[in-house]
């Protein structure tokens, strides 16, 4: 059996494909490539692919993982051309690799890096000190919703933001013309089965800090990347794409 | 040399400096937007404003608002920082008056700006001068004043509207982005999926709305759609797109930003395309179709429209009678719409580029198979609400309209690459057509009669198909479409090889409507190996007497040996399909649905089988329709209806038996819409006012607004449901000719009410018509019902 990572972006609209949806997305997209994939043994055979991580409804990406296996091995090259066409719009595989790494990549991630637009001007204060300050607090409580009991608790997300930085940006959709300038903050967060933190919780929390007060629907989120274990096979295979 | 232009982080720095408050600062981003997006539209139309002084000066114009006269002080600092341009704007802001566009300078954008802006958001003009109206302190001079000053900006902006080619107000729509984030499944409405179409808007002659008056998930699995979709794209000319009914809380955001029906592929306004053609599936869906309508911002009559408006066409199943249907459409297209639907747009395309009008363009093409033009026909009405006859309201005219018809299905073009969906829709498969019409005569089946003569798609052309689907779309699952599955007459040979076909592919095959003999069930053992979903039998009626009169040739042994069969290979869970309010029903013929679950029961019992049975008895209440040989016959009332669910409710009170059946009130309204006459135009409207849509819809019928609808009606709506019409009657849809003859359909009523059984066609042929409009492949031939009779004893 070869094992295989894909890397995939998703831009404009296809960010409001769901996680579900794209599972069935990607199965039909082998399907018509013509690749083979692996199947679980069982009662219900399933194709063996999943993705390293995912991604919630209405964020975009710029190299999410997906891994799966086939029973014969294939040209990587082979398969990125199979697959590159008829992706739905805004959907773009950018790279296939071989990786020997055994282990459910859902299991290895460790971070990841998101750019979090807030259409508030740049300028309007020091947001370089206005971040330093959210961070020096020794705690930040937000209320989260317990998976289990679907209560709403209140929780430290301190220590899993890993870096926070503001920089100045351009830009909206929708409002390319108006060339505005706006808050960027670009953040380290925990991410993956050991510790994870959801940019949501750093969105309302930041917010709730800065008295900004702007509805959800005009904030963008993208995923930049991943991050798995230094010296991991992942990483390093990470670092050609990112 | 470049000009020193203040900058958007020296505007910030000021606003620090003077402590201009949070609001204030707002509202300057707010001004400096507006004057920037207005601005930039004029530039895109041959004008040539600086569009970096605009954004400026608009975000510093109130830098000190609070320090009168606030403008002069504020110039005054720019000044002293030595941006004179930037403080010309700023002084200027309160008292520079609109003139005319010709002369406008950045100053009188940014004043527009300043305008159309209230405290921090865009209002435009009327909410911004209404609220200065309003203020305290107001005297009667200055309202005045305030008035003559807004006509004098109404008058700009109408310049700048025609100059731009569009409403300032359009421009400050929310982003769709925006809409997104704010709703439930969004990807229904992204469009972008795999096999989308995409072509160039400008390079085409015609663009073509195809309007699903459903959600998208009912839409996308509907074949008749992506037939059509990939047929008309396949023509350079057209660019066929989709739309449908967006969610209720899309449609909410929509109203409320007054943000318009947009198509998926290019996500244009849908009064920008050329012409809008909606698919007629179910009577249900029209108060959806005046929905569409009006959120596409479309006047619905047709006498309300222009010759820059849509043209708007329908076509489907429903067509065949139009008539509630005809104050809101330019025209309807009737019959098989492969040939049909090309010729109307191409001919539009036409007479757009001959600025035809649209009344020429019809008459220009009336005549032709398939094409109704309700306009040039006028009901007459006799003192007892039925029809005394259909008037021309223009000579040239045809007197009937023949529906349009492919001799030939297998040479039809069919979608190889259809689109696939990104949600998850009702039908998420490959979908073949085998055949086209059904021979079997039922008397309550419309489709039985209006897609008459049987046409069949060859094996070879199906199995090359569903290849082509497989391989194209990724789906794993194949379904094919006909009206009786295994009436295709090679039916053994095609299902063996798509069961080969499906097991070399990794694909499941689902064979919908079989009927139950030992070759069936041996291919349904096959391809249902693991997992056994439910057996369906569609029984129509209880007993035989009443099956006699629908003429539904299914005999309770059929049943019984079917399920014994079944059983044994391992399912576990039949569903029965019946109707109730057949004609002639009694309680008896209920009886016979209660006998014929006890035997099923006991045959269950007898095999010896472990696990437990379970039976679905789902029952619809029947819908007379037009161009079937009920047509004439009175459907019970709501009252009769729901007496008829009670009964069943108590005789179906049966261990392992789950009962299910339709909300009584929503059959009559599909009855009054299915044989009505142009008058429940006016009906519609009242239940558009309502707020009706999505009816078919458990969750959003609103039952409340159909009654009180129906009780202000000045018609009795009883006229269309209870009614039992005489044979001579002219009916609404007469002007219509399905192929199947009137004298057919009345010796079919009669033979009902006799129990008298017709054959299927394919044993002989039952002379009902169709043979004299085109060949009819079961060899049909028209011999009159004399030579019928014979053959039948």
């Amino acid at each position: 059996m070869s094992k295989y990572v894909l890397f995939f972006k998703k831009e404009g609209y296809s960010k409001y494909t769901s996680h579900l949806d794209m599972q069935r997305l990607f199965k039909r997209a082998f399907r018509r490539a013509g690749v083979a994939l692996s199947y679980s043994h069982g009662f219900n055979p399933h194709p063996l692919m999943s993705f390293a991580q995912p991604l919630s409804l209405g964020y975009s990406a710029e190299a999410e993982i997906l891994e799966f296996s086939t029973d014969e091995p294939y040209e990587t090259e082979v398969i990125l051309g199979l697959l590159r066409d008829k992706m739905p719009q805004g959907m773009q595989v950018t790279a296939v690799l071989p990786v020997t790494e055994r282990k459910p990549l859902a299991g290895l991630v460790a971070a990841a890096d998101y750019e979090i637009l807030i259409p508030v001007p740049f300028y309007d204060r020091s947001y370089d000190a206005v971040v330093r300050d959210y961070l020096a607090q020794e705690q930040i409580l937000v209320m989260k919703r317990q998976k289990k009991s679907k209560e709403k608790k209140e929780v430290d997300i301190r220590g899993k933001i890993r870096s926070m930085e503001a920089v100045p940006s351009e830009g909206g959709e929708g409002v390319e013309i108006l060339k505005r300038n706006l808050l960027q903050l670009n953040v380290r967060l925990d991410c993956g089965s050991q510790s994870n933190l959801s940019p949501e919780l750093v969105i309302e929390s930041f917010e709730a800090f800065t008295g900004i007060d702007v509805p959800r629907y005009q904030i963008e989120v993208c995923r930049k990347c991943l991050h798995f274990p230094e010296d991991s096979e992942l990483e390093e295979l990470y670092g050609g794409v990112r | 040399m470049e000009k020193n232009r203040l900058t958007e982080k020296e505007c910030y720095e000021l606003f620090r400096k003077y402590e201009t408050p949070e609001h204030i600062k707002q509202h300057c981003r707010a001004v400096s937007d507006t004057a920037v997006v207005i601005a930039s539209q004029l530039n895109r139309h041959g004008y040539n404003f600086d569009l970096e002084k605009i954004r400026v000066s608009g975000l510093i114009h109130d830098v000190v608002r609070l320090q009168e006269p606030h403008a002069e002080e504020g110039a005054k600092i720019l000044e002293s920082i030595g941006y004179p341009e930037e403080a010309g704007i700023v002084r200027g802001h309160m008292r520079h008056r609109l003139t005319s566009l010709k002369d406008a300078t950045e100053l009188d954008m940014v004043c527009l700006g300043d305008r159309l802006v209230k405290e921090h958001a865009y209002v435009g003009l009327d909410e911004r001068m209404d609220y200065l109206i309003h203020k305290k302190g107001m005297s009667e001079e200055r309202t005045q004043s305030i008035l003559r000053g807004k006509s004098e900006i109404r008058a700009f902006m109408d310049e700048v509207e025609e100059a731009i080619g569009c409403t300032i107000d359009s421009l400050f729509q929310p982003s769709l982005d925006e809409l997104f984030k704010q709703v439930q499944l969004p990807a229904q409405y992204i469009g972008g999926e795999t096999n989308m179409v995409v072509k160039d808007p400008e390079s085409v002659g015609i663009r073509f709305a195809f309007a699903f008056p459903d959600l998208y998930e009912i839409g996308m699995s509907y074949m008749g759609l992506q037939i059509l979709y990939s047929l008309t794209n396949s023509y350079d000319d057209i660019y066929c797109e989709r739309v449908f009914e967006p969610a209720p809380d899309m449609r909410e955001l929509m109203q409320k930003h007054g943000f318009p029906l947009f198509t998926l592929e290019t996500h244009t306004p849908v009064n920008q395309m050329d012409v809008l053609g909606f698919t007629l599936q179910y009577e249900m869906s029209f108060p959806t179709i005046l929905d569409m309508m009006s959120l596409a911002g479309i006047p619905l009559k047709r006498e309300d429209r222009t010759d820059s408006d849509p043209l708007i066409v329908a076509g489907g199943p429903c067509a065949f009678n139009p008539e509630p249907l005809a104050d809101f459409f330019d025209l309807f297209m009737i019959g098989d719409g492969e040939e049909v639907l090309p010729f109307v747009l191409q001919e539009y395309e036409k007479a757009k580029q001959n600025h035809e009008s649209k009344e020429d363009y019809l008459k220009r093409i009336s005549g032709v198979d398939g094409i109704y033009i309700p306009q040039f026909y006028e009901p007459v009405y006799n003192e007892d609400g039925t029809i005394a006859e259909i008037e021309k309201t223009w000579d040239g005219a045809p007197d009937k309209v023949r529906k349009a018809l492919v001799p030939d299905v297998d040479k039809l073009p069919y979608p190889e690459k259809p689109i696939v969906p990104i949600i998850k829709t009702v039908h998420d498969r490959a979908v073949v057509e085998t055949f086209r019409g059904c021979s079997r005569g039922c008397r309550f089946c419309q489709a039985g009669m209006i897609y008459r003569p049987v046409r069949e798609r060859s094996e070879e052309k199906i199995l090359e198909l569903a290849k082509k689907q497989i391989e194209n779309t990724g789906h794993d699952e194949l379904s094919i479409l006909s009206l009786s599955t295994s009436d295709y007459s090679s039916f053994e040979s095609l299902a063996t090889r798509l069961m080969d076909f499906c097991s070399a592919h990794n694909t499941s095959l689902s064979l919908p409507s079989l009927r139950l003999d030992s070759f069936s069930f041996n291919v349904l053992n096959e391809i249902q190996k693991y997992k056994k979903s439910g057996l369906t039998f569609a029984v129509e009626a209880g007993s035989q007497r009443l099956r006699d009169v629908i003429n539904k040739g299914i005999t309770e042994s059929d049943i019984y040996d079917a399920v014994d069969q079944a059983v044994r290979l391992g399912w576990r869970k039949i569903k029965l399909y019946f109707m109730d309010g057949l004609p002639t029903e009694t309680n008896e013929d209920f009886d016979g649905m209660a006998e014929i679950c006890r035997n099923i029961m006991r045959i269950f019992r007898e095999s010896g089988e472990r696990g437990r049975l379970n039976i679905t008895v789902s029952v619809s209440n029947f819908v007379p329709k037009a161009h079937t040989p009920f047509q004439w016959i009175a459907q019970p009332s709501t009252e009769d209806f729901r007496e008829k669910h009670i009964y069943l409710e108590k005789i179906l009170h049966i261990k392992g038996v789950r009962l299910t059946y339709h909300e009584d009130i929503v059959s009559t309204c599909e009855a009054i819409l299915a044989r009505g006459d142009r008058r429940c135009g006016e009906l519609l409207l009242k239940l558009h006012e309502g707020g009706c849509l999505l009816d078919g819809w458990t969750e959003y019928f609103k039952k409340d607004v159909w009654e009180k609808a129906l009780s202000d009606w000045w018609i009795d709506y009883r006229f269309y449901t209870e009614r039992q019409r005489p044979y001579d009657e002219v009916l609404p849809w007469d002007l219509i000719e399905s192929g199947v003859s009137k004298a057919y359909l009345k010796l079919e009523a009669e033979r009902a009410v006799t129990e008298t059984i017709t054959n299927d066609c394919r044993e002989g042929c039952t002379g009902c018509g169709i043979a004299r409009r085109t060949d009819c492949p079961l060899g049909g031939i028209y011999a009159g019902s004399t030579a019928r009779e014979t053959e039948m004893k």
